[in-house]
């Protein structure tokens, strides 16, 4: 593993528990910086392989290492690797009961303060065990306060909110959005976290289709910022643009992969022909 | 409001209705509708009783029993009570539930039981046994501690130790004996029978034979008696107590003698078997018109006891009610979240099947048969003494609650979309955090017209915490029923406010539901102010 591979995937295996075997070894590197399309037939495992790099889906053989863990081991805290691997689903998945604003600060003003409540409890062992010690031991420095945790999670949603255009919708609840403003919003509330990589589940699916330009805007700008992107998509026309690389999966394993020339200009594989034969 | 002010105004119509059709003739009686044959029908005595084996307090009382009697004090009381000479005095009875501590002389009884005892009308208690055990308290330094409760509940709260001594004109029988230790027997009863104003079944019977002669003639005649007391032995037959029965007549079992009384009256029954010196009394106070009913229950609401003890039995109700709903929803809620949870690890299976029996046995019994469990088994046995049984009301209410509110919350947990989980979780959050802020909001809100069902029917239920000696709304009104010996008019009242109550609950259901709503409609109110507060809003929010 080279050590600009964000995520890397060995041998991935992917079974349900009626015995249906979706994923059947995977192996795929994805280095920093890289936008990597995924396609494939419907009922080919390309949004399974998708849940399964953060684990929405555990894995049930293989290894998916990230940040130096392997996060397909049942004993690593899934938690502390998925703040930094934002995800979009295709039906947004706005939390209901929370207004566009509070949507995107959940996340880091609850991370944030657990934190910082987890370095105040070990700060408070330290000094004590401090009384008992000749060597004091440094006490962890604590550089935010409660209420910076939130003001800033505040200006970052509001900026992130002005960047999509849609710092009007702050207080108001996602019932009264239409799909594109949602997704957006989607995109957004995963971008507050910082993530190193963002997945995208069939974004655009579930759109009308006057709005999936707005969101696809929205995306191929994150790529032209650099972003690490993997995207199981139907829209190929992005796909040709954005990508770098284009992954074909079928029957639980990438049948072909290259770039968008190699891929929609030279197809070897038959599935593939056959696939494109269809979409295009 | 509209709808309210209407449900209202149609209860006072159906009140009015049942006010002046129920008894269309009763205008025109003044005295009274049921005659006391004068026939002694068994020879019995009465006597205190105590916890088996509580010997010195036997032993102490008997003694008293037996000073009193030689200095002739007891011969005092008894002319008192029973010939109207001398100035009775009368007792403060509580509606709490006291602890049993050394200190403490608690006696239990159960009104009206004139002349031993019964509620007079500044509210204090008053009777033989009540002057006789004020005395014994005085003269052993003890705080009297009354409390008036069914006569049933009387064994089983001195069983249990929850109270000293039991006064309530209690036959001494063998059987009794076995299980409870009894004082010297201080005064010799007996039963009687009180049919309807118009039969003449009885006219010419002088002795017990000859009354019990006629009463083997009626062929499916209905006869009533207080459960509990020895009437109910003599109509149905106890081979102990040497009564042979009635196998033509069907007994009824009454919560009071009064109770009996009225279905007498009311052409249910045939006749009623009661104790001779309380049945006088209540034959006297049967049978008067609407209108003085009326009076009578205003007269009693004036005493500021009764007013107290209206305001206590409603406030108990809706303490129990309210905090037992709280419980049922924190059980409930934990219940759900350990059946929707993902069984990958072995504790979470064990906790599942515990969360299954447990809402099998509380949806598989009866609320009453848990409550009397809780108090008179389960918490005597392990050695819990002298606990208030209103707490034990709430936990018990809380946790039958928590059986139906699991079903009901796992159902609203699996009506939010798996979205929403997943969403929470791809951000970093736990399982658990995102259940809390996420999934359990939602929840609530689809769910909130059951769990407002789930709390009118515990509101109701409360009804039955009388099993357990609580105050609640019906023992209060039941009470001031026995007062007058007339329940007609404090029946319709506390089915007036048990309708307001659930009224009011339905109204506070409609209020939630348009808040917790609020996230589904089109547009928030007034948006510029939200916008000035947004940023207090949300960071209030996290």
């Amino acid at each position: 593993m080279s050590n600009n591979n964000v995520i890397s995937v060995r041998g991935l295996e992917k079974t349900f528990e009626d015995g249906i075997t979706v994923l059947n070894g995977i192996d795929l590197d994805i280095g920093e910086g890289e936008k990597v399309v995924i396609l494939g037939a419907s009922g080919s495992g390309k949004s399974t392989l998708l849940r399964c790099l953060n684990c929405m889906e555990d894995p049930t053989g293989g290894s998916i290492y990230f940040d130096g863990d392997d996060i397909a081991d049942m004993r690593i805290d899934i938690n502390k690797h998925r703040e930094n691997i934002g995800m979009v689903f295709q039906q947004f998945n706005l939390f209901n009961n929370k207004t566009v604003i509070a949507n995107i600060m959940m996340a880091p003003v609850h991370l944030g303060l657990k934190k910082l409540r987890k370095k105040k409890l070990k700060n408070a062992w330290i000094s004590f065990t401090n009384i008992f010690k000749k060597e004091k031991t440094q006490l962890i420095e604590i550089n935010k306060t409660k209420s910076e945790i939130k003001t800033e999670a505040y200006e970052k949603a509001i900026s992130l909110l002005k960047r999509i255009g849609l710092e009007d919708k702050a207080d108001i609840y996602p019932a009264t959005l239409s799909g594109g403003q949602k997704q957006r919003i989607a995109i957004a509330r995963a971008l507050a976290m910082d993530p190193k990589v963002m997945l995208f589940d069939e974004p655009t699916s579930a759109l009308d289709p006057e709005m999936v330009g707005e969101v696809l805007d929205l995306m191929k700008q994150l790529a032209n910022e650099g972003m690490t992107m993997v995207i199981v998509t139907h829209e190929m026309g992005f796909a040709r643009e954005v990508a770098d690389r284009i992954l074909f999966v079928d029957e639980g394993k990438i049948q072909e992969e290259g770039t968008p020339e190699e891929v929609f200009g030279n197809p070897k594989n038959q599935r593939l022909r056959e696939f494109l034969s269809k979409v295009l | 409001m509209k709808r309210f002010a209407a449900m209202v105004f149609i209860l006072l119509v159906i009140c009015a209705t049942a006010l002046t059709s129920c008894h269309p003739n009763s205008s025109k009686k003044q005295e009274s509708s049921a005659k006391m044959i004068d026939v002694k029908l068994t020879d019995e005595e009465y006597a205190f009783v105590c916890k088996k084996g509580n010997n010195q307090l036997v032993g102490s009382f008997n003694k008293f029993l037996s000073d009193i009697k030689a200095d002739g004090t007891f011969d005092l009381y008894v002319d008192k009570y029973f010939k109207g000479e001398g100035k009775k005095q009368g007792y403060d009875v509580t509606t709490e539930n006291v602890q049993n501590t050394p200190e403490n002389f608690i006696v239990v009884t159960n009104c009206p039981f004139e002349p031993f005892e019964y509620i007079g009308n500044d509210g204090k208690i008053y009777g033989l046994d009540i002057e006789i055990a004020a005395l014994y308290a005085e003269m052993n330094d003890l705080q009297l501690v009354i409390r008036n409760i069914d006569f049933d509940a009387i064994f089983t709260q001195v069983e249990a130790g929850y109270a000293d001594i039991g006064m309530a004109g209690i036959t001494v029988s063998e059987d009794r004996a076995k299980i409870y230790d009894f004082t010297h027997t201080y005064y010799a009863a007996s039963q009687k029978i009180i049919v309807s104003k118009d039969n003449s079944d009885f006219d010419g019977c002088s002795t017990a034979t000859e009354v019990e002669d006629v009463l083997k003639s009626l062929n499916g005649k209905k006869i009533g008696y207080q459960t509990g007391t020895t009437g109910g032995l003599y109509i149905n037959g106890d081979a102990d107590w040497g009564y042979d029965g009635f196998a033509n007549i069907e007994g009824k079992g009454y919560a009071t003698a009064q109770d009996a009384l009225q279905d007498l009256i009311n052409g249910n029954i045939y006749a009623v078997v009661v104790d001779e010196a309380p049945g006088s009394a209540l034959v006297n106070a049967s049978n008067v018109k609407w209108s003085v009913k009326l009076e009578l229950f205003a007269s009693t609401m004036k005493s500021q006891y009764f007013r107290k003890l209206l305001v206590d039995g409603l406030l108990n109700t809706v303490k129990v009610a309210v905090i037992g709903l709280f419980i049922g929803i924190f059980i409930g809620t934990v219940i759900a979240i350990v059946k929707v949870a993902p069984k990958y690890k072995l504790i979470t299976r064990i906790l599942d099947r515990i969360c299954s029996v447990y809402v099998a046995i509380f949806r598989g019994t009866p609320i009453v048969v848990q409550l009397l469990l809780a108090y008179y088994v389960i918490l005597p046995s392990i050695g819990i003494k002298g606990v208030n049984a209103l707490s034990v009301g709430m936990i018990v209410f809380g946790m039958n609650s928590g059986a139906y509110v699991s079903e009901i919350m796992r159902g609203g947990l699996n009506s939010v979309d798996k979205g929403q989980m997943e969403a929470g979780r791809a951000l970093g959050l736990s399982y658990s955090t995102t259940m809390l802020k996420v999934v359990i909001p939602q929840a609530i809100k689809n769910i909130l017209p059951t769990l407002g069902n789930e709390f009118i029917t515990l509101i109701k239920e409360t009804s039955v915490l009388s099993f357990i000696t609580v105050y609640d709304l019906y023992t209060a009104l039941s009470t001031i029923g026995s007062k007058n010996y007339e329940k007609m008019v404090p029946y319709l009242v506390m089915a007036a406010i048990y309708i307001i109550l659930v009224l009011m609950i339905t109204i506070l259901v409609k209020i939630l539901e348009n808040i917790f709503t609020k996230s589904d409609k089109k547009k928030t109110t007034n948006t510029a102010k939200v916008k000035k507060n947004v940023k207090e809003a949300a960071c209030e929010q996290q």
